[in-house]
């Protein structure tokens, strides 16, 4: 019987129709079919058993945390619109120069700051998954 | 019986435990895939997660085109290279590009002789292999991807995947000869 390349030994592993269903059984033949099963064994490392219920639970963490960033945000909002009207009514019911009142910045300042450090903390907490080892 | 098209349209609903059914489907195909690339232990179930992570998030972009499985393969394929990009910068680029002048430098047949594994032996074999092999044999062998889906998912042409499978399996092969021939009376 005539011997098979390593290109048609492989192609017959593979299940290829083309290649002839018989070989001789040499040494190659051999070492191929045993490397082929060795290939299509799963290896004993694996996944946790609860590796599922990690991601949900971690998928759910990170669903809860959004919504408290929105709820934040949407708080801020409200604060800033609130202190703006409030100054607005203030300037115009007591004739007040708005240019004039002092710390008035602060104000606004404050919960974007505090919007920027909810942020900035999400985005440490997702990086440190990977620094993690 | 696991039913791609009806979890999606649960899992975009809002149904957890759907997605808990998806996670279960596919955990070793993401896990045998990060695993083949990324050496540190300690990482692989991190990134399996982040993975994981990225098809909840993109799931309502997944536009059938491709099968799930397909489709979740390659995130975990860039996920698992980007993660090597970023802190493995040497396992990217150590390897000669003459594989058949590869040196092993793991464990030598002699001493696997013991263990009468040829299974281990070969994933010793394959996990020292360049990257771009490993994840070739991983999912041509193990994941079975045809070669096709395999340039779906690493983008990688058909023939050069042809190419290093072959290389690979020949490779690995003259290995295995020489290990057999110690192995058996």
């Amino acid at each position: 019987m005539k011997e098979m390349s390593d290109d048609e030994l492989q192609q017959w592993l593979d299940g290829k129709p083309s290649i002839p269903g018989n070989v001789s059984p040499n040494d190659d033949a051999e070492a191929y079919r045993n490397l082929f099963e060795a290939l299509d064994t799963e290896p004993d490392a694996g996944p946790s058993f609860n590796f599922a219920a990690k991601v949900t639970r971690k998928i759910e963490t990170e669903r809860k945390r959004n919504n408290e960033l929105k709820l934040n945000i949407i708080a801020a909002a409200i604060f800033i619109a609130v202190i703006s009207i409030g100054f607005g009514l203030f300037a115009v019911f007591a004739k007040v120069n708005i240019t004039s009142i002092p710390y008035k910045w602060l104000l606004i300042i404050i919960p974007v700051i505090f919007i920027a450090i909810q942020y900035f903390d999400q985005q440490l907490i997702k990086s440190n998954i990977f620094k993690r080892r | 019986m696991f039913n791609e098209r009806e979890v999606i349209i649960k899992v975009l609903n809002g149904d957890v435990r759907a997605f808990e059914a998806l996670v279960k489907q596919y955990e070793r195909l993401v896990f045998y895939v990060v695993h083949r690339l990324v050496k540190d232990e300690g990482a692989v179930e991190d990134i399996c997660q982040e993975v994981f992570i990225k098809v909840h998030k993109g799931l309502a972009r997944f536009n059938h085109q491709s099968k799930l499985s397909t489709w979740i393969a390659r995130i975990a394929y860039l996920t698992a290279i980007n993660y090597l990009r970023k802190y493995n910068r040497t396992q990217l680029n150590d390897y000669p590009d003459d594989i058949e002048n590869y040196h092993f430098t793991t464990e030598t047949p002699e001493h696997l002789l013991n263990k009468k594994e040829t299974a281990n032996y070969v994933e010793q074999l394959v996990m020292q292999l360049p990257e771009k092999y490993r994840t070739v044999l991983t999912l041509y062998h193990l994941n079975e991807f045809s070669c096709l889906e395999i340039e779906e998912i690493t983008g990688m042409p058909e023939g050069t995947i042809k190419n290093y499978l072959f290389r690979a399996r020949k490779l690995l092969k003259e290995k295995i000869q020489v290990y057999l021939k110690n192995e058996l009376p």
